[in-house]
């Protein structure tokens, strides 16, 4: 086990070259002249003349023989400079950093009923094999395999803020918004649900809440069709080994087999993909944020790819690669330690 | 696969009902995408003079004969003939731009023959500054010019021949000579317009979105036909899913059995790329090469095909390594059948199944990522019929129509229900050949 965790720490910064030298490589196909806009605004290069680019281009060693010039973007980008961001109007590195909490935000709200009702649905499905229940499941858990989050998203925003009008989209209404930059409000975890508790304000917590009601069933419905399948698959298997037949056999009642028997043995290879579930949720909300006008890491990188922003996107690109690489170690760390099978793969 | 493995194999897939409900999906697509020209014929702009000549054919009297050939001449004359009139100067100023590059004369006289052509607007005024900077796109740029006139001062000389000989037809002979004619000039008019089919026609100048009426049975958002949209959406969607998937399998299928047949460090180096170019999110690493390229749809498609093959070349990899131990290769191997004769006719045809289910219920999530990628507004162009595109004009009118957003649902309505239902029985054909070729329900 030990050679297993050494063996991926090792590859660990392998894999990590291997993404900047990706990134950097999407960087040089756009060319110098591109190039130049992330470091220089487009209407200032606009009013340039030819000599002021090419002296521009001098500055930041656009025209260097390129294995330098990866070094020098290797080295500025582990000391952190990421350039800067037009979207943001300030450095990347601290337009990302400022946005990852109402991402994690919104994943952390989302995976509570992810996990609890996808798993309930999933066994509800198992146990009623074939019944009505379970083909109007399945049918749930196939529609939600085949509809884009964007698609949906839309719908949702249509019915709960068009038609209803419960869930505005957005962060927060104006009010709560101003009172949340106030100098009064303390800004602790920057989640601002919780924030907004631990300052005792309760009509900004309520206000949060139905600000992220829509974007959260947005996204729990399409990962519900995943982990439905999955709970619902290991359940039909467990259902059908020998010692459910034993329990029946004994005598148990129905209930006592399924949640004590067969549910605990369903659920390990569930385990197995919340980790990275995890890191697909807190990836995954591009559309969401978009569609739902929310801040956040996903809807800058849309933002930023719509503007050109190019020094945002190379930074997004690598900030959320270092998430799932660094996530996947974790996990498979984790993992290993927990079930001892795997080392041997 | 012998005979009767293959009978019992389609007898499962024509007992699901799922794989049916999937198959009647999918050759509804089809058949929507081969007569998409039928049912929302594309909106062709029209020459008039053509127009006026085809009329006139249709209901042909002898006495209309003048009236179709002066038609006739009026097109030559519109869309050749002053192609005709100009290409001598074209020819002089290429031929002493020729000479320039040679060094036969010096840059002020090339300059003086160059403002000919910017005089007659033939060339962009621009080129005068750069010919001092980069002669040699100046020349190809010209060049570019010359070929087209000169092209299209043959077809022009060939045109008036050919009008000469209709004049001295009569009767029937004119008559059919006429619509050869006419079928010539159209084709070479819609090629002469770039136009393309795959452009939602703009048919109101109003963004607001319009509800369905029977001129537009689907509505119109954005100005754009939603009808239109979604109709030759169904060809992007394919043209999207089939080459992006075919591609990346192919990859995949080299990679993963190069990585297996060679093994040691072969197999760790690319295997090693594999897991380099797993550890970037594909939606995010699609969205940011597709910015990078720019736009255009066959760009959305390279930066797709780019981050999609690692899949199947872990899966084809591990399944060639588990079959190099079984016994059919075992014996293959002694009987000293050579290593790439085993992998492509003993493993290969053993392993593909997995491959082509997987690609199979990969169609869908291409599509739907390229159709997110437009939603965005990153890839196809303004107005290209493509679902996303479609869905991201709904956008601004859902946030912004607040309480009457749902009056916009034929915005959302038509463009989704046609992309789920594609991506759909993609899944459900997909998940009925899983079931089938797992090898725990194989028999």
């Amino acid at each position: 086990m030990t050679a297993y965790i050494i063996r991926r720490l090792l590859l660990l910064p392998l894999i990590i070259f291997g993404v900047t030298l990706i990134v950097f490589s999407m960087m040089q196909l756009l060319g110098t002249d591109k190039l130049v806009t992330a470091y220089i605004p487009q209407s200032q290069i606009d009013r340039m003349t030819d000599e002021q680019i090419e002296s521009v281009k001098e500055r930041y060693g656009l025209n260097d023989p390129l294995p330098l010039r990866y070094i020098n973007w290797l080295g500025k980008t582990l000391s952190g400079d990421l350039g800067w961001s037009i979207v943001g109007k300030q450095p990347t590195l601290t337009a990302i950093l400022q946005r990852v909490p109402y991402t994690i935000e919104l994943a952390l709200y989302a995976i509570v009923p992810i996990i609890f009702v996808g798993i309930w649905l999933g066994i509800k499905s198992a146990v009623n094999h074939n019944s009505f229940i379970d083909n109007f499941i399945r049918i749930f858990a196939l529609v939600g395999y085949s509809l884009p989050d964007f698609v949906f998203g839309l719908i949702i925003l249509m019915i709960f803020y068009g038609v209803l009008g419960w869930f505005p989209p957005g962060n927060l209404s104006l009010w709560a918004d101003q009172a949340v930059s106030s100098d009064s409000f303390n800004t602790i975890t920057h989640l601002i649900s919780i924030d907004a508790l631990l300052n005792g304000r309760f009509d900004i917590f309520w206000d949060a809440l139905r600000h992220i009601i829509a974007p959260v069933i947005t996204l729990a419905y399409l990962w519900w069709a995943f982990l439905l399948r999955i709970t619902r698959s290991a359940m039909l298997e467990v259902m059908k080994k020998d010692y459910i037949r034993t329990a029946r056999a004994k005598g148990l009642s129905e209930k006592v087999v399924i949640n004590k028997h067969a549910r605990r043995n369903a659920l390990i290879p569930v385990t197995t993909v919340a980790g990275s579930m995890i890191i697909g949720l807190f990836i995954g909300t591009v559309f969401v944020e978009t569609i739902f006008n929310r801040t956040g890491l996903g809807r800058f990188v849309a933002d930023a790819a719509t503007q050109l922003d190019y020094s945002s996107i190379m930074g997004s690109l690598l900030f959320y690669s270092m998430i799932l690489v660094i996530g996947n170690l974790i996990i498979d760390i984790l993992y290993a330690v927990i079930d001892p099978r795997i080392r041997l793969e | 696969m012998n005979k009767e493995e293959l009978k019992r194999t389609l007898k499962k897939l024509f007992g699901n009902t799922g794989a049916i409900i999937g198959f009647i999906l999918l050759g509804f697509f089809i058949v929507i995408a081969i007569i998409a020209p039928y049912i929302a014929p594309p909106d062709i702009p029209q020459d008039m003079d053509l127009e006026q000549a085809n009329k006139l054919i249709e209901d042909y009297e002898p006495s209309n004969k003048e009236e179709i050939l002066s038609a006739f001449e009026s097109f030559q004359q519109f869309n050749l003939g002053f192609y005709m009139q100009d290409y001598p100067i074209v020819k002089e100023v290429y031929e002493s731009l020729k000479e320039f590059d040679k060094g036969n004369i010096s840059l002020e006289e090339a300059k003086m023959s160059l403002q000919k052509l910017t005089n007659y607007y033939i060339v962009d005024i621009s080129l005068l500054e750069q010919i001092e900077t980069d002669p040699n796109a100046v020349i190809s740029d010209v060049e570019k010019v010359y070929k087209k006139y000169k092209d299209y001062n043959e077809k022009g000389k060939v045109v008036k021949e050919e009008l000469e000989e209709l004049r001295t037809l009569e009767g029937d002979d004119f008559l059919k000579k006429a619509k050869s004619m006419y079928n010539d000039f159209h084709d070479f008019y819609i090629d002469s317009i770039d136009f393309d089919p795959f452009i939602m026609p703009k048919e109101s100048l109003e963004n607001a979105p319009q509800p369905p009426s029977r001129e537009y049975p689907f509505g119109l958002s954005n100005g754009r036909n939603i009808y239109y949209g979604v109709v030759w959406g169904t060809r992007t969607a394919f043209q999207i899913g089939f080459s992006v998937v075919a591609f990346a399998t192919f990859v995949g299928l080299l990679v993963g059995s190069i990585a297996a047949y060679f093994g040691g460090w072969v197999d760790e180096i690319l295997m090693r790329i594999t897991d380099i170019f797993l550890s970037i999110p594909f939606i995010l690493s699609a969205m940011v090469l597709t910015t990078v390229l720019g736009t255009g749809i066959d760009k959305v498609m390279i930066a797709m095909m780019t981050f999609t093959w690692m899949s199947t070349a872990r899966l084809i990899r591990g399944n060639i390594l588990q079959a190099k131990n079984e016994q059919y290769v075992l014996a293959a191997r002694a009987l000293g059948v050579p290593d790439w004769k085993i992998i492509i006719v003993h493993i290969l045809p053993n392993t593909i199944f997995p491959v082509i289910i997987q690609a199979t219920m990969r169609i869908g999530t291409m599509v739907i990522t390229a159709s997110g990628l437009s939603f965005l507004g990153l890839g196809a162009p303004q107005g290209y019929a493509d679902w996303g595109s479609i869905l991201s004009f709904a956008r601004n009118w859902m946030l912004g129509g607040g309480e009457n957003a749902f009056q916009y649902w034929y915005t959302i309505v038509f463009p989704g229900t046609a992309m789920v239902l594609f991506v759909l029985g993609w899944n459900l054909v997909g998940d009925a050949l899983r079931d089938i070729f797992d090898p725990k329900n194989r028999m």
